[in-house]
């Protein structure tokens, strides 16, 4: 027969219930830290690809456009591991701690982000998005050696507005030849 | 206590040059290649001089270099951590090799699912079916040996000429009925199929299929590098997705010998034995349930709540933790959440009392229990049970301490082990197995306030080379093989689930119970078929017809010749 | 006129919409209650009652195999055995619409009706589980209607009457049974465990081993009258045990009497909700070795009670 301390334990949960009426009742408490939906941040993310590398589950794909090159993320997919947060190197990408993604079609699942691309000043194909170029332009000078800065900062003006093959191209005539630094 | 010198000698005495090469891997793995005919004699020395225990049984595609099968034995009774792992290679043309199953009843499942995977024969297999895919599978297939093996359209039938004598099914057995259960049924979480021959209450004999869930996780593991196959390995099964996780990390590390930091150890000891925590009180709840205690099931999940709490604060989610990665781990247990975790475990401990209490203490439990699908220690041994199941009838293996990983070399802790074998006692292991778990998290959360250092090994390579990783799962011990060749991807990666061997006991508990305790029985390996039904995918696959298959019931008592 | 008042009492008070709406409150207090005690919430007022729309407007299928005309008129035999039931339990007022000599031997037969309609039903479906679970019923009654009738035959020999309305009656000023007999009021509530399927012996509808038991192949239009049957039990359960050893309407003026009944039985209800949430579920042969341990010593005892006392 029932034991005093199951019946004891009964009469006790009849004051409270741990089940909450959702999702009419209060809204869910998260716990900072909580892997949901992940979002790029739009001013930050240069189009690397790092993430598109990382993802476990190929929920992120780079698609390289026109003049765009576009991050899409498909939500459907994705298994919220947090793997692109760890390689990007602008900590353009974050999880939210959103978890309710649910919707009616499957495009209210993919969000893309487009990346502008540069296209050379010499033969005109596209080669970098833009902003990798602005990024890649401030990292160098802020780690280069102090006595040389002023004459790569000068150089870095001239070339990078070219692609790689006129840029190789192209040294000589600008100046920007690595020989000169022997 | 033998030592690896000990047996490699031993065994080059015996084989002399039918061992190819040996080499070491880490630790204390012994890798042994031989030629295959002299596979029964190798087993028959490991198993009976030795003692040890067949782990894992399985093989790969090599390609030209013909398909190349690997049998893992286990001597951890002895040297901390020593296991033997015997290869053979078999070439293209002449995939046969002698069946282990006659020497020991754990060989049965791995070899029947090693068979249909790659096409090999075991030659004096006394069962060889179909294990994952269905029995009516086009058994014509482009490959001569596939016809061989598993004959032709009726491949539910027994191969002429095996040393097993079916027994003639008596009149009792004609009149019988024939209850399924699954693969829809209330019982069962997931889908497998028992097919119970009946009389009245009374059980007769028992047949399963498994194989329902099969999603072909090892072939996607191949295309993927290290570090999405832990993500893979983490969703192999929702409540073990830790110890999936840690064993791949483990075996990954195996291969570039590398340690990994102290603060990881703990990380990982820690995380292991929290989702141990809420796997028991899951499986507490779900054997109240199956017999038909409603009460107590709700009462152990709101218990179990208060784990899935501290699982998401730790690490964001409350099923994928995703903590490890190859070298350590990946995420940090941060110093202020730690006091609120200790809260929580108090909390817990405070309210598993009315639980323990109520379990220990109900006449109505202890009646649907006590006696209930009894499985001997002789039994166990031969099957190959792990874990609960095996420590419930007096096997005493653990790989927390037999093979110490992570930071359990260090962490004091008992194992539970009961030696009457059926149900109560498979309760009261995993009712205890929470109190250690218990206490091995408090003592982690101490150590993790104290140690610093780096939180993982910088890995970015792999040698080439193969390493057998364990790691003590929810449901017993948890096995991994990973090949690699030099690239980031790897070659092959096997696992084996403890509910794998697990299952084959089944049978052997269901003889002479009633249907009324079949889903109890079931219940107490606490079987976790998705962890079972994680098969490669068959290389050439043809349109298979559909027909009407008449299972026939066959008897499984067997008898050795 | 008669006519009309006799229909006025078949179909509405105490009869069919009654019986349905006071069988609705108790079944719905009951999942309550269960569902409160497992620190759960529970489902809202309307959901017995949803239940049965949601399955009476669902197509049925009646399986190939199976007997089709049984399988189709043993919901109906159910349903209908039931609803005569009603006309013979006193709801309020002292007497039943039919109140007679032996009105009690009568109502034992009716009520034997249900369980031998549901041991029917296994086979006709030709389902393994129905036949598993028919097995378990016929067992089950075994057990449980011994203790029954020995502790009803007690109670008619007490009060010298084997007419219900005059067991009623013969309550009136707090002369409870209960009080007098309480020893085969503890067999007829053991026993009602029993017939209402409830935990520790739900196990002709044991979920977990053989899906739903008797009812398993029943869909649709069928199981909601299976489903309604199953309601009025619950009533006739509650207001049975009622009439029995708690005094009934105790005479008041109506609606008191109907009131006071209502609340009456509403304990009872709440004592079996609490023996339900707190046990496991037997095995069969578990659950006769106790019926044969408890409840019908407790019967006997109270037989040997009520020849002692005397009337």
């Amino acid at each position: 027969m029932p034991s005093l301390v199951l019946l004891k334990e009964m009469i006790k949960a009849l004051r409270r219930c741990v089940t909450t009426r959702y999702p009419f009742g209060p809204p869910a408490t998260i716990i900072h830290g909580y892997r949901g939906q992940p979002e790029i941040d739009k001013e930050k993310c240069t189009g690397c690809g790092a993430c598109a590398q990382a993802c476990s589950t190929e929920a992120i794909r780079m698609k390289q456009g026109e003049d765009a090159r576009i991050i899409d993320i498909f939500y459907g997919k994705c298994a919220f591991c947090q793997r692109c947060e760890d390689v990007c190197p602008e900590d353009a990408i974050r999880l939210t701690e959103r978890f309710e993604l649910a919707g009616y079609e499957r495009e209210s699942l993919r969000v893309n982000n487009e990346v502008r691309m540069s296209k050379c000043a010499n033969c005109g194909h596209t080669f970098f998005p833009d902003k990798q170029i602005e990024i890649m332009k401030k990292r160098v000078l802020e780690n280069i050696k102090a006595d040389i800065k002023a004459e790569v900062q000068v150089d870095l003006e001239k070339y990078s507005r070219y692609c790689v093959n006129c840029r190789r191209d192209l040294s000589f005539t600008m100046d920007t030849h690595t020989r000169k630094w022997y | 206590m033998t030592t690896a010198t000990e047996i490699e000698s031993a065994l080059r005495a015996a084989l002399g040059s039918d061992l190819i090469e040996s080499y070491r891997g880490a630790d204390n793995r012994c890798f042994i290649r031989i030629n295959r005919n002299r596979i029964r004699d190798i087993c028959r020395i490991l198993l009976t001089d030795f003692q040890a225990r067949l782990c894992q049984l399985s093989g790969m595609d090599l390609g030209l270099e013909g398909l190349d099968l690997f049998y893992s034995f286990s001597l951890d009774h002895g040297e901390k951590g020593l296991h033997v792992i015997v290869k053979a290679n078999l070439p293209r043309e002449d995939p046969k090799i002698d069946s282990l199953t006659l020497l020991t009843e754990s060989a049965n499942f791995p070899e029947r699912e090693t068979a249909e995977l790659l096409g090999i024969q075991f030659l004096d297999h006394p069962n060889l079916k179909h294990f994952m895919l269905p029995y009516e599978w086009p058994a014509k297939m482009e490959s001569s040996s596939r016809t061989e093996i598993f004959g032709e359209e009726k491949s539910n039938e027994v191969q002429q000429g095996a040393a097993w004598v079916p027994l003639r099914p008596s009149k009792e057995s004609m009149l019988a009925s024939v209850i399924p259960i699954g693969p829809y049924h209330p019982a069962l979480i997931e889908t497998a199929f028992f097919k119970l021959q009946v009389d009245g209450e009374k059980i007769l004999n028992a047949d399963m299929k498994f194989g329902f869930n099969h999603r072909g996780i090892m072939r996607l593991m191949q295309n993927r590098s290290y570090w999405r196959d832990i993500y893979l390995a983490e969703r192999v099964c929702g409540i073990c997705s830790q110890a999936h996780s840690t064993a791949f990390c483990r075996t990954a590390e195996m291969i570039n010998k590398i340690d990994i930091p102290d603060r990881a150890r703990y990380i990982r000891t820690f995380m292991c034995e929290l989702e141990r925590l809420q796997s028991h009180l899951l499986w507490l709840g779900v054997a109240m349930d199956l017999i038909g205690f409603q009460t107590l099931f709700m009462l152990s999940w709101k218990d179990r709540e208060i784990v899935m709490d501290c699982q998401e604060m730790i690490s964001g989610a409350r099923v994928h933790k995703a903590m490890n990665t190859i070298g350590g781990a990946r995420r940090d247990i941060a110093k202020e959440i730690i006091p609120k975790i200790e809260t929580k475990i108090t909390e817990l401990k405070k309210s598993l009392v009315t639980t323990i209490n109520t379990v220990a203490n109900d006449s109505i439990i202890k009646a649907r229990t006590k006696d209930v699908g009894l499985l001997t220690k002789n039994d166990a041994i031969n099957l190959g049970v792990v874990g609960p199941t095996a420590r419930a009838s007096g096997v005493d293996i653990d790989v927390r301490r037999d093979d110490p990983y992570a930071a359990y070399g260090e962490v004091s802790f008992k194992v539970i082990t009961r030696s009457e074998g059926d149900v109560l006692a498979k309760v009261v292991v995993r009712l205890g197995e929470i109190e250690e778990a218990l206490g091995i998290c408090e003592y982690c959360l101490d150590v993790l306030q104290n140690v610093g250092g780096s939180l993982s090994t910088e890995t970015s390579e792999f040698a080439e080379g193969d390493a057998f990783g364990k790691v003590e799962a929810l449901r017993g011990e948890l096995v991994y093989y990973i090949a690699s060749d030099g690239t980031n991807v790897p070659k092959a990666v096997r696992m084996r689930t403890p509910s794998f061997n697990n299952n084959a006991s089944i049978p052997y508990m269901l003889r002479e119970q009633t249907i009324a305790d079949a889903p109890i029985i079931i219940g107490s390996i606490d079987p976790c078929f998705s962890c079972t039904d994680r098969l490669v995918e068959l290389e050439d696959v043809k349109t298979h017809r559909r027909y009407m298959a008449t299972l026939k019931q066959l008897s499984r008592k067997r008898k050795r010749l | 006129m008669s006519f009309l008042m006799y229909l006025a009492d078949f179909l509405i008070y105490p009869g069919l919409v009654f019986a349905f709406v006071v069988g609705w409150f108790f079944y719905w207090l009951f999942r309550k209650l269960r569902a409160r005690m497992q620190y759960r919430r529970g489902p809202p007022w309307f959901q017995p009652f949803a239940d049965i729309i949601k399955l009476l407007s669902k197509s049925s299928i009646v399986p190939k195999t199976a007997h089709r005309k049984l399988f189709v008129w043993l919901a109906v035999v159910l349903f209908v055995s039931i609803w005569a039931t009603l006309m013979f339990i006193p709801a309020g007022s002292s007497s039943a619409p039919i109140a007679f000599f032996g009105d009690l031997i009568a109502l034992l037969y009716l009520l034997l009706i249900p369980p031998l309609v549901f041991v029917a039903c296994g086979p006709s479906s030709s389902s393994p589980y129905g036949s598993i679970g028919s097995n378990r019923e016929v067992v089950l009654m075994l057990a449980y209607e011994s203790a029954f009738t020995i502790a009803i035959i007690s109670i008619a020999f007490m009060t010298r009457s084997l007419s219900l309305s005059v067991i009623v009656g013969q309550q009136s000023g707090f002369s409870w049974l209960i009080f007098r007999n309480p020893f085969a009021a503890a067999a007829i509530f053991l026993c009602l465990v029993g017939k209402l399927h409830l935990k520790p012996f739900d196990i002709p509808e044991a979920e977990q081993e053989i899906v739903a038991g008797t009812v398993t192949e029943y869909s649709g239009k069928f199981l909601g009258l299976i489903e309604i049957s199953r309601t009025l039990l619950w009533y006739i359960a509650g207001v049975l045990f009622a009439d029995l050893f708690l005094g009934g309407g105790d005479g008041l003026p109506p609606p008191w009497c109907v009131i006071d009944l209502l609340i009456k039985a509403s304990i009872v209800v709440f004592t079996l909700t609490i023996v339900n949430v707190a046990s496991a579920r037997y095995r069969i042969d578990q659950a006769f070795t106790w019926y044969l341990k408890i409840p019908i010593p407790l019967s006997l005892i109270g037989l040997a009670l009520a020849f002692v006392i005397g009337g």
